[in-house]
């Protein structure tokens, strides 16, 4: 059973729209705060998942959530312009398919 | 109604806890999950304290979320715990620990478990709030505040 984790994340002024995906399930959304807080609540979150997971960020500071939220053995980044998605539900589709 | 609240009951908001280290209160977590919901004290400690050999689960501003997932709970467990003193956490800014949402989830809730994150770093970033919350006196007025975040 495919158990990855998707997760697309749009960095926007004061908080991080996050959707997230499993494999035949609908995807979630919800807001964190664009804080050391949130940022930090979302790296543990990440960091603590035995599974593998597949992230896609795009936004206004996208780069630096991504750095942020650290690497670890089993996750996969992608930086993505904001042209390809304006909404934390595509990007999490797009790490789904991105090659 | 916030996240939060909807899993947040009166029995297991504590407040004015005397601890002095992450340690006892990981304890005192697990004392309260068996004397409240008949979850092992055992289990929930080693639970707790294996997710913290990842990484502290300090957020900073004084705030930590302790958690585990957990392969056969059938429902999220949480707890509100005001520290008397702060305690030392290792937390990323250095700053002691004084508020503690304690979170037991289900291994397949993940979209439980990071809604419930977000709901709590939006409200626990909110500097009014945890005035309110730190001038509570009872129970019930912290299950109000929550319950006051839409």
């Amino acid at each position: 059973m495919n158990q990855n984790l998707y997760i697309g994340i749009i960095s926007k002024h004061d908080s991080l729209e996050v959707a997230t995906r499993e494999h035949g399930k609908n995807a979630t959304t919800m807001i964190f705060p664009a804080t050391g807080l949130g940022v930090e609540a979302l790296r543990q979150f990440l960091a603590s998942r035995g599974n593998p997971v597949r992230l896609a960020v795009a936004g206004a500071a996208a780069l630096s959530v991504a750095l942020a939220l650290g690497n670890v053995p089993f996750r996969e980044t992608f930086i993505v312009s904001s042209a390809v998605a304006t909404q934390a539900v595509d990007l999490a589709r797009y790490a789904e398919h991105a090659v | 109604m916030s996240t939060i609240s909807e899993y947040l009951w009166p029995e297991d908001i504590l407040l004015d806890i005397e601890v002095a280290s992450k340690d006892e209160l990981l304890d005192e977590i697990g004392r309260h999950m068996e004397r409240e919901h008949g979850l092992l004290r055992e289990w929930v400690v080693a639970g707790l304290n294996r997710r913290e050999q990842v990484g502290s689960t300090g957020l900073g501003e004084g705030i930590a979320i302790p958690h585990a997932r957990v392969e056969d709970l059938t429902r999220i467990q949480i707890a509100y715990l005001r520290l008397k003193d702060p305690i030392p956490y290792d937390a990323p800014d250095g700053q002691p620990v004084s508020d503690v949402l304690a979170l037991l989830v289900p291994k397949r809730a993940t979209d439980e478990h990071l809604m419930i994150l977000a709901d709590a770093t939006q409200i626990f970033a909110d500097r009014q709030f945890r005035e309110h919350l730190h001038s509570c006196r009872h129970a019930l007025e912290v299950k109000s505040l929550f319950e006051s975040r839409a």
